[in-house]
């Protein structure tokens, strides 16, 4: 997998910003991925993460050719920052329409609401998960998932509850991670 | 010009050290470390493959919390809600062109009001709450809810301060069953005066033996109430647990 890793960043930067269309090829193939995981993180909605991506990248872009990013060292802060503040503009742009007392923005959608995709997404996510939860034979595992990502107990608490040492916790966590992900390897990953 | 916030890349050994994968997970990171780990993202294949299919797991875990809350719950006010929001989201000139319509209609405003009481049968009333317990469903996936945890195996005297998240859809309840007893339960909640503020009958606890109940984020105002839950057994109920706890408004919010 490509990441910036290992690369020149203030000569990506500098190829970028003299207009060289391979350089942006190289952007996209190398912070593309990461772009796309923060876009779903900040929306929470697919189809309007993918929205947020493509903005992104696009405006990184145009903002690198006028040489608008001052220190080309620190591209990764630039995007994620340049993907944050578009997916608060995004959230508040829904919003509003959704709100405005006038007959101006008709049909806006509730921001709230998931899209027509995120529900497909939501519900197959779901079935997909309940499967490979029944099939999870470590009782204690289940528990774990759910009182760490779902109920969002803290991790003290957790021992105390499951009667685990704290200095096992994140092993125990990895562990049962790595059991549930090894389902889905088998089980769940097309083809 | 775009003036850069002065954060530098998490350095790995730290990462893994510190667990920031799973914390970051979680949401348990302070903003600047998330910043800071969102941005070790971008030059780090392995923490990123992590947090990708821990991310994945997690929107996976509350999809199934959300459908089983959906089936086990007073849903049917969450989907009422879907009239009165897209009323609420019409214009003026809409809104007019839709009055116009009722008087034209009956059908509309007896539909409209039916809607309205069913919000007010789940809000104010009591003893119709009650009666509305069953089946319910909602109108489509619901990604926007808060998850309130309850240990059912504290006692009434031990009671829990929570705080509804008025800007979230609704608010999940999670009772944590000590021990499974039963195949089907019986929960009631009641308020600080003992009135029934609803009941659910025959609710089966999911994989991690919890009862979700979902609730529209304005159905519980500030105030002490109690949760008992009963088992439901071949010869009648057997009492289960019971929680106590007390609403308070988050002034942050």
């Amino acid at each position: 997998m490509s990441t910036l890793g290992g690369t020149d960043v203030a000569e990506l930067v500098r190829r970028i910003a003299a207009g060289e269309a391979r350089a942006e090829d190289e952007l996209v193939e190398r912070c593309g991925r990461t772009l796309r995981f923060l876009a779903r993180r900040f929306t929470r909605d697919e189809a309007d993460a993918e929205d947020l991506y493509q903005e992104t990248m696009m405006l990184a872009i145009e903002k690198i050719r006028r040489h608008e990013l001052r220190e080309p060292e620190r591209l990764a802060g630039f995007l994620r920052s340049l993907a944050k503040n578009l997916s608060i503009r995004q959230y508040r742009r829904r919003h509003y329409a959704a709100e405005r007392p006038s007959g101006e923005l008709p049909d806006a959608p509730d921001p709230r609401r998931p899209t027509p995709l995120g529900g497909l997404l939501h519900r197959e996510r779901a079935r997909i998960t309940r499967l490979l939860l029944s099939e999870l034979h470590v009782r204690r595992d289940r528990e774990l998932l759910f009182r760490y990502y779902i109920a969002e107990h803290s991790s003290a608490q957790i021992c105390t509850e499951l009667d685990l040492k704290t200095e096992h916790f994140y092993r125990v966590l990895h562990r049962a991670r790595q059991r549930y992900r090894r389902l889905w390897e088998q089980r769940a990953r097309p083809g | 010009m775009i003036a850069m916030p002065k954060v530098h890349l998490l350095e790995h050994p730290r990462v893994d050290d510190e667990k920031i994968v799973d914390r970051y997970l979680a949401g348990r990171l302070s903003p600047e470390d998330e910043a800071r780990f969102e941005e070790h993202l971008f030059a780090c294949a392995d923490c990123l493959e992590q947090v990708e299919w821990g991310d994945a797991l997690r929107r996976g875990l509350r999809a199934v919390a959300a459908e089983d809350a959906a089936r086990t719950s007073v849903a049917r006010g969450l989907a009422s809600l879907g009239l009165v929001a897209w009323l609420r989201s019409r214009g003026p000139a809409q809104r007019l062109a839709l009055a116009g319509l009722a008087v034209a209609m009956a059908v509309l405003p007896a539909a409209f009001w039916w809607q309205r009481a069913e919000l007010s049968r789940l809000r104010e009333a009591p003893q119709h709450i009650a009666a509305s317990s069953g089946a319910g469903g909602l109108a489509g996936p619901m990604g926007d809810f808060q998850v309130i945890s309850l240990g059912v195996v504290r006692g009434a005297s031990d009671t829990v301060e929570i705080r509804p998240d008025p800007t979230k859809q609704a608010a999940l309840l999670s009772l944590e069953l000590p021990a499974v007893t039963a195949a089907q339960y019986r929960v009631t909640l009641l308020d600080a005066a003992g009135e029934i503020r609803w009941r659910g009958d025959d609710l089966e606890p999911n994989l991690y033996e919890t009862l979700l109940i979902a609730l529209p984020s304005s159905f519980l105002k500030p105030g002490s109430y109690r949760i008992t839950i009963e088992g439901r057994t071949a010869t009648g109920a057997e009492p289960a647990g019971e929680v106590a706890f007390r609403v308070v408004r988050d002034f942050s919010r």
